[in-house]
This record gives C-alpha cells, structure tokens and sequence, in this order.
C-alpha cells in the first residue's frame, strides 16, 4: 500500500481575487505500514493535503492514488480532523459509534465485532458505550473518535493533530495506540509537536507555504533540521546528542530514545 | 451571499463601504421601481460589475441557488392568481398576465441578490459594519448596538461555513451519509455545539476586553475618495437611462 502524490496542486476559490494557492504541484510517496509524519508552520498546506489524500476533496490539480486506486473515504482510507470529539452526536457512545457503520451497510454482528475491537486497540474499556458522549472526558472522548473510524478498518489513516489540547496522560495514550497499530495500515501524523513526531514515524515530509521543502527518513529529518536552524526547533534530546557528536563524542545524534542515549553516552565516557 | 467576501483590489473592492451601502439601497429602489427593458439594462450591468471586480460568473450565480424554492413559489403563485388571457383554452390559469408578473417580479429579486452578492463580494464584513454603523448614528446607542450585532455575526458566518464542511468530512469519514433525518443530526447537532462554544468564548473575550454597550467602539473616520463621486456619478446615469429611455 503505497501513496503516490504527483504534481498535487490544490487552490481555494480559484479564479476570484481572494484566491489561496493551499498546496504547490507537490510531488510525496509514502510507504506502506509505516508511520509518516508531516509537518510545517500554520497554513503551510498540512490539513488541505489531508483533505485530499482522504479524498474528501478534489484537488485543483495533480493525482493521488492509494495502491493505483484514487482515494475513497470510509474505503481504503480513514481520517481522524482536528479536535474529534465535537462530532459525537447520539444519546450514548454506542449508538454513535455503530450507526455511522451500519449506515455505510456492514451486519450487526460485524460492526458490534468492529466496535469491540477498536475499543480494545484503543485500550478503552467496553462500559464507556453505555455513557452519554457528552459526559465523557476530552482525552477519552478523543479516543473513542479514534477507534469510530478505526473500525471503518481503513488501510491508510490520516491523523490531523491527534494530540492537540490533550493533558500529557491522554496524549501519551494517544501516542501508543499509534504504535501499535502502525504496521498494519499506513499512518499519516500531522502535528506542531516536534518531538510527538520524531518518536512516532520513520519517514517525514516538511511543508512550507504549500511547498515540500524535506522529504526522507527520520535521522535524514534530523540532519536536515540541524543544518537547516541548527537544530533550534529540534527536542531537546536531539539537541544534546548533536552538541556532543559536534564536540567530538562518538555517539549517534540521530537517536531519539532517551535510554539509548544515556547508553551510548557512558560508552563515550568510557571509551576516552 | 454573506460568505462570498474575497479579498482584491477593484474599482469596487476600494470604493468606501458607506458609498456602497447607499448605493446599493438606490439600486435596489431602481431594481423597485425600472420597467421590464429597464431590468434588462440593470443585468447587464450586474454582469459588467462582476467582471470588473473579476467574481466568476458561476459563484455570482451560486447565490441565487438558496433562493430557488422562494422564486419558484413567488413565480407559482403569480401565475396560479393572476386573473387574465388564458393561455389554454378551457382553464382560468394560467393566464398569459399571470406568467409575465410571476416572472418580471421574480427577475427583480434576482438583481437584487445579485446586486447584494457583488457588495458583499467586494465589502469586507468590517467595512460593511462600519457603513452599517455610520447610517445607524442617528439612533443613538440603539443603533450601536443594532451595527455591533450585524457585524459580529456577519464575521461568524464564514467560520460557520468552514466549520460545516469540516464537519461534513469528519462524519462521513465515520460512515455517515450527508443526507436524510441522521445525516442532517450528525451535522447539526455537532455545529450547534462548536457555535454556541465560540460564541461563548468571544463574549468572554469581549467582557475581559471591558466592552461595554453602553460605549462607541468606532474611531475611525474616512473621507470620502474621488472614486465614490465617480461611483455616485455613475449611479445617476444609471437612474437617468433606465428611468427616462427604457
Ligand atoms: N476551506 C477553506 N477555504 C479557503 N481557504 C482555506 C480553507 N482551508 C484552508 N484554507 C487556507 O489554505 C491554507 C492552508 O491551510 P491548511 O489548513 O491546510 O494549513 P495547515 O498546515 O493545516 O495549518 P494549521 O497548522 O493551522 O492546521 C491557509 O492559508 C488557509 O487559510
Ligand atoms: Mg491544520
């Protein structure tokens, strides 16, 4: 399942005066079964992008297909928008999450099937589906919106800024259950937190006013970044690990877990 | 039609919001008062307005399209009440006078959302709040706060729009469809409740800003340019040939 993005151009209210060049003939692949990160300033095309890889919307220009296939949302692939839990509707959890499937014409049996296993992925419990959405809390309201398009089973999954106003607890929640689900589908992550990014995909882009200025994998991102505001925006982990090899330390500034770093640092110490 | 501001930098796009204003409630008493031929000019010069302020002809005519239901029960009922020469032998309605008021008066309501489409294409929501503002003087606070509630949802509006569409996405990337009784629930109970959080939010931003009705909260004072004499010119032209030769 590869993503392949070809000369997408994507403007709103073209032809009139207040036109917004959103996106500029960008060229991406993306992978299949991995975690892709997206990032880029306020404005710089990220959400437009999503928009149109969801199939949501018709680009102005270019193509996109999934696997050779254009894009069809609730089909082969799903998209989590910013700030999810406004769009619970239904009396209980349940019947909000189970009549979006049923609408789109699966058994009962499946979607009760789907909804249990999402629940389970998501790692919340079975009882909240009973609960009126609106007396649930934000992070876990989030992910529930989470697990109601998990179980359209989409094999690529757009998340636009999953863990934006999350306390620290849901958002490190909200963390691992893309880890764990990465693998099977094609995850695409879009967020302002660096560092929530880096730990997360193996391979990023960078958008910058509808243009992809970086594109490769994460240690790639991290030479780019470094090179690029010498790592200003960088975690500070990185940061350190760039300071020290510059210094001449042997050590690896690419890595991103905190363990691994102290490891190799002692290695360092040891060495001279 | 509210939603249509685009921002550019026209003839119409810089003539002052009061002159727009006013003009536009002239052409409207001219869309009122012009005969059939007159309405013909009137179009065509709708048309010549749109191309000089470069909206496309198909989003000038997507404003109309909220409308139809209304037009076509206006142009109904016309035609089903007019009394007059009937059109087929044999049946009262409908009458030939039926169908010519049903469809000149229709035709009126079309300038005039047309006209209306065009200023608020051309008239930033602030700038129309001012002119709305300026007109409302005389009435004291009352039309203070009459320009203040106009303006504040006029700025609303568009954000409702977007929060619609992103609504809109977000359920049917869930598996609803945007159609029926369900379809109509999951968008609107989920917009009621982002609309009633930001409007709860700006009355709280208001109130740690100190607003008070009681107070004028527009300074600004602009004078008139040449460009909205020329405008104010061309509009008694406008009046002269529709009133005089058609
Ligand atoms: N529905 C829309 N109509 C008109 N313009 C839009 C619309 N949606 C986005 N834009 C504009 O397109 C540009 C790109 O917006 P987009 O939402 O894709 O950026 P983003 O990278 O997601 O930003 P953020 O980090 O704030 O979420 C912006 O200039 C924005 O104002
Ligand atoms: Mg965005």
């Amino acid at each position: 399942m590869s993503i392949e993005i070809r000369q997408l151009t994507h403007i709103y209210d073209a032809g009139t005066m207040g036109e917004i060049k959103a996106l500029d003939k960008i060229d991406l692949t993306i992978k299949k079964g991995n975690v892709f990160g997206l990032v880029g300033g306020i404005g710089s095309g990220k959400s437009t992008l999503a928009s149109l890889i969801a199939g949501l919307e018709k680009p102005t220009g270019g193509r996109i297909t999934i696997d050779r296939q254009p894009p069809c949302p609730g089909r082969n692939v799903g998209i989590l928008f910013q700030q999810p839990e406004d769009f619970f509707f239904e009396k209980t959890l349940f019947r909000d999450m189970t009549s979006g499937l049923l609408h789109s014409g699966l058994a009962e049996d499946e979607v009760n099937e789907r909804i249990n296993s999402t629940l389970d992925l998501a790692g919340l419990d079975r009882q909240i589906l009973d609960q009126s959405p609106f007396h649930l809390n934000r992070g876990t309201l989030r992910l529930a919106a989470f697990a109601s398009v998990l179980a359209m089973r989409p094999r690529v999954l757009i998340l636009d800024e999953p863990t934006a106003s999350l306390d620290p607890m849901s958002r490190k929640r909200m963390v691992e259950v893309v880890e764990h689900i990465s693998g099977d589908i094609t995850i695409i992550y879009i967020s302002h937190r660096l560092q929530e990014v880096i730990d997360v995909s193996q391979h990023l882009a960078v958008l910058d006013k509808g243009n992809v200025t970086f594109t490769g994998t994460r240690s790639g991102y991290l030479d780019w970044a470094a090179e690029q505001y010498g790592g200003e925006f960088l975690p500070v982990l990185s940061q350190v690990m760039y300071s020290l090899y510059r210094q001449g330390f042997d050590v690896d500034p690419d890595v991103t877990c905190l363990d691994d770093a102290v490891e190799q640092i002692r290695l360092s110490l040891e060495k001279t | 039609m509210i939603r249509m501001y685009g921002h550019g930098r026209s003839y119409m796009h810089l003539l002052d919001p009061r002159t727009k204003l006013a003009l536009m409630v002239g052409v409207s008493l001219l869309i009122y008062s012009a005969r059939p031929s007159g309405l013909g000019v009137l179009l065509g010069f709708v048309l010549l307005l749109s191309r000089t302020c470069r909206l496309p002809y198909t989003r000038l005519i997507q404003g109309l399209r909220p409308m139809l239901i209304f037009f076509v029960v206006i142009f109904l009922t016309h035609v089903l009440f007019t009394s007059g020469e009937p059109l087929f032998e044999g049946l009262p309605v409908p009458s030939l006078e039926g169908v010519i008021v049903g469809s000149v008066l229709v035709l009126r309501f079309i300038l005039l959302i047309l006209y209306t489409s065009i200023m608020t294409y051309t008239t930033s929501p602030s700038g129309l709040n001012y002119a709305l503002m300026f007109f409302l003087r005389p009435l004291g606070t009352f039309g203070a706060d009459l320009a203040f509630m106009t303006g504040t949802a006029m700025t609303l509006i568009p954000g409702l729009f977007r929060e619609k569409d992103i609504i809109t996405k977000a359920q049917v990337a869930r598996g609803y469809k945007p159609r029926g009784l369900k379809g109509f629930t999951a968008l609107v109970v989920p917009l009621l409740l982002r609309s009633f959080r930001r409007v709860d939010e700006l009355s709280d931003s208001l109130e740690s800003r100190c607003f008070h009705s009681k107070r004028r909260y527009y300074y600004y004072r602009k004078t008139l340019a040449k460009r909205d004499y020329a405008g104010v010119g061309i509009y008694v032209v406008l009046v002269v040939v529709i009133l005089f030769f058609f």
